[in-house]
């Protein structure tokens, strides 16, 4: 494991390169800090000669930053009853507050005002204590102006000292965890705990050519949380309260269908849009099968695009990058697109390259290529009907135009930019139109994000120079 | 006025810290940030400071720690796909630093400073300001976690991905 996590390391340090002029940038830095710091302390000299005494003998104690009421948000779980086989056995809930408050090693090696659970075991709530499967779980939470939650765990019958931290975090109104199980099992330990009253409801899944339909159905019992000993696949998962969805998210690893073997594709690209790359476009499908349950004689999987580019970071500098599409009988499906490092075929995606598309003739697909640099870069991929010609991009000030051939072109776009894209055949009918949006992570469902009850994190503009 | 020779150091050291600050965040802008902070922090007691890369990593790491991240979280919009399963010693890799980066970041910065940076456990106390029991049993429970969090199809072959590479 240890030479393991070393290269692991290696690697990811290895792509890591300054950006010019550090030390200039050094100086600047602290002459603006030094800037910030005047005008701070001449504010606050004004504070002290004009503030009463009162208001200061008012002021926390700094020996506890994070004193005060949670969040609003948030008491609806910190006030619901501690959950799980062990909530009505006291002693344990009492020896897991205090072994919480006493966490040297998670929380008191912090630097002065970093957030961390109370020290004192009153400031802390156990909110599940118990046995699922054959694991014990135990998550506590402060009782302050800024909850955080810390999560144990072990086996059945362990005292609340023999539990392992797990993980933590701030406090949400739902929290969801999840443990790996051991060994080739690739099945879960999964936890949805939410506030007293809440409903847990997971979704069935079906694509069309209008997105992914979700049709959720509530969970059995025991329903005061959900809980699954062996969760195995990936599910989707919500959580209301009073009809308000709390939490929308996905859980459990997608596991390899058809016992693992790569479904069938045909690495021709459909139109001509690029060259083929059969292993490339093999393992991209089997991607596209487990992420979404789909696979023969179900759907069909095509290629819809397939080259070889340059991708900086790659170990050669060049990789494949192939989009897949699960073709539902309509025509239509589940896209993905992937890319394959050509020397260490190491594999990457990118969450705006993930969609539903129609048939070839009428679909366009706009995307961000999968990066293994730290950025993605400017270059904002085109890969329209192959009888398109060019493509109009538009931020709504300005508009360039984009030459396809065999319907695939590309251009630069900052990060950030929401732009409008059409396609045009060589009679200028217009052929496919797309608005696209710069993703900065997924939705709780990869193909369709917009459906999400929270929307995926879109990109920021980049700054301006 | 500036030291020539913290300008010399910073040109000199400047890759490796922030090699070592990405490791910490997982972030190229945020280790940027925080290495850039360390050093405006530096810069004037620079002249007293007798062990500037053990001062620079404390500071960068007690910035990460200030910093509240949400290890649950960030699985969720890790970039890591499903994968097919014929390139396990790579993906394994990959695993590992998605794992690595739900870690907390004072374990997550043992592990860097132990098997990265090869420091000793009482160097690596020194640097994070604990005692060097805490490092041994920090960094034990770390790699423990890890083992758990690795996609357990994926590190079926440990033995296998060793040998490979």
């Amino acid at each position: 494991m240890i030479e393991t996590l070393r290269s692991t390391l290696d690697r990811h340090a290895a792509q890591v390169a300054p950006r010019p002029d550090p030390y200039a940038r050094v100086l600047l830095r602290r002459r603006r800090r030094r800037t910030r710091r005047v005008s701070a302390a001449a504010l606050l000299a004004v504070l002290l000669v004009v503030a009463p005494a009162t208001w200061l003998s008012r002021q926390p104690d700094p020996a506890r930053p994070v004193a005060g009421h949670p969040p609003v948000a948030l008491l609806p779980l910190l006030d619901s009853p501690t959950r799980g086989s062990l909530a009505g056995k006291p002693a344990y809930l009492l020896a897991l507050r205090e072994r919480a408050a006493g966490e040297d090693d998670m929380w008191r090696e912090h630097p002065a005002g970093a957030p961390r659970l109370p020290r004192d075991p009153e400031q802390i709530k156990v909110l599940f204590a118990g046995d699922i499967g054959s694991r014990r779980i135990a998550v506590v939470a402060g009782l302050d102006s800024r909850p955080l939650y810390a999560v144990y765990q072990g086996a059945v019958g362990d005292d609340a000292a023999e539990l392992r931290y797990s993980a933590s975090g701030q406090l949400e109104p739902v929290l969801a965890t999840d443990f790996a199980s051991g060994g080739d099992d690739p099945s879960q330990t999964y936890l949805l705990l939410g506030p007293l009253g809440a409903v847990y409801e997971k979704a069935e899944l079906s694509f069309t050519s209008a997105g992914v339909q979700r049709t959720w159905t509530p969970l059995p019992e025991p329903g005061d949380y959900a809980a699954f000993a062996d969760l195995r696949g990936r599910h989707e998962f919500r959580v209301l309260l009073a009809g308000k969805v709390l939490l929308e998210t996905s859980g459990g690893h997608a596991i390899p269908l058809e016992g693992g073997r790569r479904p069938a594709v045909d690495p021709q690209p459909a139109g001509g849009r690029g060259e083929p790359f059969p292993d490339a476009a093999a393992q991209v499908a089997q991607a596209l099968s487990n992420s979404t349950g789909l696979a023969l004689p179900e759907v069909t999987f095509r290629v819809l695009w397939s080259e070889e580019i340059d991708r900086p970071g790659t170990t050669t500098g060049r990789a494949y990058v192939v989009t897949v599409q699960a073709v539902l009988a309509d025509g239509s499906g589940p896209f993905l697109t992937g890319a394959v490092d050509t020397g260490d075929g190491s594999f990457r995606d990118h969450p705006t390259g993930y969609g539903i598309a129609g048939d070839v003739a009428h679909t366009l697909i706009v995307m961000r290529l999968p990066h293994y640099a730290e950025s993605p870069g400017d270059r904002l991929q085109l890969v329209a009907p192959p009888l398109a010609v060019r493509a109009e991009v538009s931020n709504g000030r300005q508009t360039h135009q984009v030459t396809l051939v065999d319907g695939v072109g590309h251009l630069d776009v900052p990060p950030g930019m929401t732009v409008t894209v059409r396609a045009y055949d060589a009679a200028n009918a217009l052929l496919a139109e797309k608005q696209y949006v710069d993703l900065d992570g997924f939705g709780c469902n990869r193909f369709d994000p917009w459906s999400c009850a929270s929307p995926p994190p879109t990109r920021a503009p980049a700054p301006s120079r | 006025m500036p030291d020539e020779d913290f300008q010399s150091f910073v040109e000199q050291r400047y890759t490796a810290l922030l090699r070592t600050a990405y490791l910490l965040c997982g972030s190229h802008d945020r280790a940027e940030d925080v290495l850039q902070n360390a050093l405006a922090a530096a810069l004037p007691k620079w002249r007293r400071m007798d062990h500037p890369d053990a001062y620079l990593r404390r500071v960068m790491v007690n910035q990460l720690a200030n910093d509240w991240r949400r290890p649950i979280r960030e699985i969720v919009t890790a970039v890591l796909p499903e994968r097919a399963a014929r390139d396990a010693a790579i993906e394994e890799r990959d695993e590992l630093w998605t794992a690595l980066r739900r870690l907390p970041v004072r374990m997550r910065a043992v592990l860097v400073l132990r098997y990265w940076e090869d420091r000793s456990e009482q160097e690596t106390a020194e640097i994070l300001g604990v005692s060097a029991g805490t490092v041994k049993s920090t960094a034990s429970r770390g790699l423990a976690r890890l083992r758990e969090l690795v996609e357990p199809r994926l590190s079926s072959d440990l033995s296998t991905v060793n040998g490979g590479n």
